[in-house]
C-alpha cells in the first residue's frame, strides 16, 4: 500500500474526492506555505492564513472537478488562490458610470520610500530579513495587481511560465511581459535602496 | 544590477520568507468539508422528501413571485432610477451624474464633488422615489424572421466593401435623433478615429445619409486621452483588447430596420448587467427606430474600468425583429435573486442563451459578442 507522502498530488485528490483527512494534512504539508507567501503579497489582508483555509476549503469542494490531464495540482490551486485574489480585489463593482470629466486630471501621487535612506549605508552588511522588508516594500509599491501577482507567482513557483500561463490563462508571452516589467520596477526601486551593490 | 543578480535576490527573498512561515496545519472545518464530502453519497429517504418538500415550497413561491409582480423594466442593481423615457431624458439633460453599476453605498463614497445643480437633481430623484409612474407596456410587434436576416446580408456585402446596401423596406428612414451632446461640449462620436473598420464604413455619423447601415461599435478612450478609439463588433478580433484602469468605454449602435435590441456586459466575476434598455445609461427603450444612433451611456458619460480590476469582460448584443420576452423574464429573475446557487443557475442559462443563439447562423436572434481584458 503506498503510503500519502509519496503520492502525487494527483493522487492525493483523488483521496481528497473520498473525503480522505490524510489527503488534506498531506496537501497542506506540501503547499501552505507558498500560498500563504504568495498570498501575503497579493492581497491587503492582515491574516493571510485564513485565506489560504478558504482557498483549500474550495479545493475539497471542488475537487471532483479536477482534472490531471488539463493541469497539474500545483496550476489549479494557484488558479484558485488567484481568482480568490481577484474576487477580493474587485469588491463587488467592476465597472463605474460616470462622467467622462471626471476620469481627467486624476493624479496618483504615489507614496515614498520610507527604508531608502536608512538601507543606503547598510547595503554591505544587510542581513535577511532587512533584504525581505526591502522586496516586500518594492512588490508592494507595485501599482498594478496583474504584475504584482505575477512576480511574486514567478518566483514562489520556481520560475515557471507555463504553470504560470494556467495560473493566469494568458500566453506563456503575455504572463512573461508581466514578470519582466514588474521585475525592471522593482529592480530599478531596490537600486534606488541601495541593494544592488550587494556583494 | 543584472538578471542573475536581481534573480537570486529574489530566490534569496523567497527562501526566506517560506523560512518565516509556521507551519500551517488544517482548521477544524476542512475536517467538517471532509466529512460532509464522505456523508454526500447517503441518501436516505428522510433527506429527500425534506428536500423535495423545499424544492416544491421555492418553485412555489417563485410562481407566487411572478405571477404577484411581472417583470418591468429595471436598472441593474440598486439604486435605480426608474420613471418614463421622457422624464429621464428630461433629467439627462445638465445633469453630469456618476453611478456606480450595482451598490448603492460605494456609489456615494466613490462620487466626485458635483456641481450644485447635479446634487439637487439627485435630491429630487430620491424624494420622487416611490411615486414614479410605471412605464406603459409595449406592444408586441410580430415581424417576419426574414426582415431580420437582412441586416446580416447586408452586413457581408459591407464586409466585401461594396456599397450595394438593401435600401430597408421603409425607405423614408426617418431623420436620426441621435443622443445629443450637452450644450458647450465636444460630440465626441463625431471625433472617432476607428482604427480597425472596414475602410468602406462610413466616416463617423454622416450628414443626409440616405443608407443606414448595420453598426455596433465598442468605443473607448485610454485615460486622460481625447481621442476616441472604435472597434467594429463585426471585424474578427485578431487579439483581445486591452482596456487598463480608468480606461472609458461605450457602445454606439444603429439598424437599417426596427429593432429589439438587449446589451448585456458579463464582468470578471461572471456577474451580468444589462446596459440597454436600461434606463439606469440611456432613456431609450426598445424597439429601436431604424436609422436611429444610440450611444450608451448617453453622452457625455462614459464608463469606466475601475481602478485595480483586471480580467475579462464580454459584452453581448442581442437582436431581434420581436421583443425577446423569454430574455426579459429570465434576466427580471437574475436580477431579482438575491444570490448564491439560484443566482449562479440563471446567470449560466443567460450565459448559455447568449452562446447558442450567437453559434446558430439561420436564428432569428442576432448574439454578436465582444470581448475585451482589463490589466
Amino acid at each position: 500500500m503506498t503510503i500519502i507522502a509519496e503520492m502525487t498530488d494527483e493522487q492525493i485528490v483523488q483521496l481528497l474526492r473520498e473525503g480522505q483527512a490524510g489527503a488534506a494534512d498531506a496537501l497542506y504539508e506540501r503547499h501552505a506555505k507558498s500560498l500563504y507567501v504568495y498570498l501575503s503579497h497579493v492581497l491587503n489582508v492582515s491574516n493571510p492564513e485564513d485565506a489560504v483555509h478558504d482557498i483549500f476549503i474550495r479545493v475539497i469542494e471542488k475537487a471532483h472537478q479536477f482534472n490531471p490531464k488539463k493541469a497539474s495540482f500545483r496550476t489549479w490551486l494557484f488558479r484558485i488562490a488567484h481568482n480568490h485574489a481577484v474576487n477580493i480585489f474587485r469588491r463587488e463593482n467592476l465597472v463605474k458610470f460616470q462622467s467622462f470629466e471626471h476620469n481627467v486630471g486624476r493624479e496618483d501621487g504615489g507614496k515614498g520610500l520610507s527604508l531608502g535612506d536608512t538601507l543606503a549605508d547598510e547595503t554591505q552588511n544587510m542581513d535577511k530579513s532587512v533584504l525581505a522588508l526591502a522586496v516586500k516594500e518594492c512588490i508592494g509599491r507595485l501599482k498594478k495587481d496583474i504584475e504584482r501577482q505575477a512576480l511574486v507567482m514567478y518566483y514562489v513557483l520556481g520560475k515557471n511560465y507555463e504553470e504560470m500561463s494556467g495560473v493566469f490563462r494568458k500566453s506563456i508571452s503575455a504572463v512573461r511581459k508581466y514578470v519582466v516589467s514588474a521585475g525592471e520596477k522593482v529592480k530599478d526601486c531596490l537600486e534606488a535602496k541601495g541593494i544592488g551593490a550587494l556583494g | 544590477m543584472d538578471k542573475k543578480k536581481f534573480d537570486e535576490i529574489m530566490d534569496r527573498w523567497v527562501a526566506h520568507e517560506m523560512e518565516s512561515v509556521h507551519e500551517i496545519e488544517p482548521r477544524p472545518e476542512v475536517y467538517r468539508k471532509l466529512e460532509e464530502k464522505k456523508k454526500k453519497p447517503r441518501f436516505t429517504l428522510f433527506t429527500w422528501p425534506v428536500r423535495l418538500a423545499a424544492a416544491g415550497i421555492a418553485a412555489a413561491l417563485i410562481i407566487l413571485v411572478i405571477v404577484m409582480e411581472p417583470p418591468k423594466e429595471a436598472g441593474p442593481f440598486v439604486g435605480l432610477r426608474k420613471g418614463t423615457a421622457a422624464e429621464l431624458a428630461e433629467e439627462e439633460k445638465g445633469r453630469d451624474k456618476m453611478q456606480v453599476l450595482g451598490e448603492v453605498d460605494k456609489k456615494e463614497e466613490g462620487r466626485p464633488e458635483r456641481a450644485g445643480k447635479d446634487k439637487e437633481a439627485e435630491e429630487e430623484d430620491e424624494a420622487s422615489e416611490g411615486k414614479l409612474e410605471e412605464e406603459p407596456k409595449k406592444t408586441l410587434r410580430e415581424e417576419p424572421t426574414v426582415v431580420a436576416m437582412t441586416a446580416v446580408v447586408d452586413k457581408k456585402a459591407e464586409k466585401s466593401g461594396k456599397e450595394t446596401l438593401t435600401q430597408p423596406e421603409e425607405s423614408a428612414v426617418k431623420p436620426r435623433k441621435e443622443a445629443e451632446p450637452e450644450a458647450g461640449k465636444k460630440d465626441v462620436a463625431n471625433e472617432v478615429k476607428r482604427s480597425r473598420i472596414a475602410a468602406a464604413a462610413p466616416a463617423a455619423p454622416a450628414v443626409k445619409e440616405q443608407i443606414v447601415q448595420e453598426r455596433i461599435e465598442f468605443q473607448y478612450q485610454p485615460k486622460g486621452s481625447e481621442s476616441i478609439e472604435g472597434l467594429d463588433v463585426y471585424s474578427p478580433q485578431d487579439e483581445v483588447s486591452s482596456l487598463l484602469s480608468e480606461d472609458n468605454y461605450r457602445l454606439l449602435f444603429q439598424f437599417p430596420q426596427e429593432r429589439y435590441v438587449y446589451v448585456f456586459q458579463v464582468g470578471t466575476d461572471t456577474r451580468i448587467v444589462r446596459l440597454f434598455p436600461n434606463t439606469e445609461f440611456h432613456p431609450e427603450q426598445n424597439p429601436l427606430q431604424a436609422g436611429k444612433t444610440i450611444i450608451v451611456p448617453m453622452p457625455p458619460n462614459w464608463f469606466y474600468v475601475e481602478e485595480d480590476s483586471w480580467g475579462e469582460v464580454l459584452i453581448y448584443v442581442v437582436t431581434s425583429a420581436v421583443p425577446l420576452e423569454d430574455w426579459d423574464e429570465i434576466y427580471a429573475k437574475y436580477f431579482r435573486s438575491a444570490g448564491g446557487r439560484e443566482k449562479e443557475k440563471l446567470a449560466a442559462g443567460l450565459l448559455d442563451k447568449f452562446e447558442q443563439n450567437r453559434q446558430q447562423q439561420e436564428s432569428r436572434i442576432s448574439v454578436k459578442v465582444f470581448r475585451f481584458n482589463i490589466h
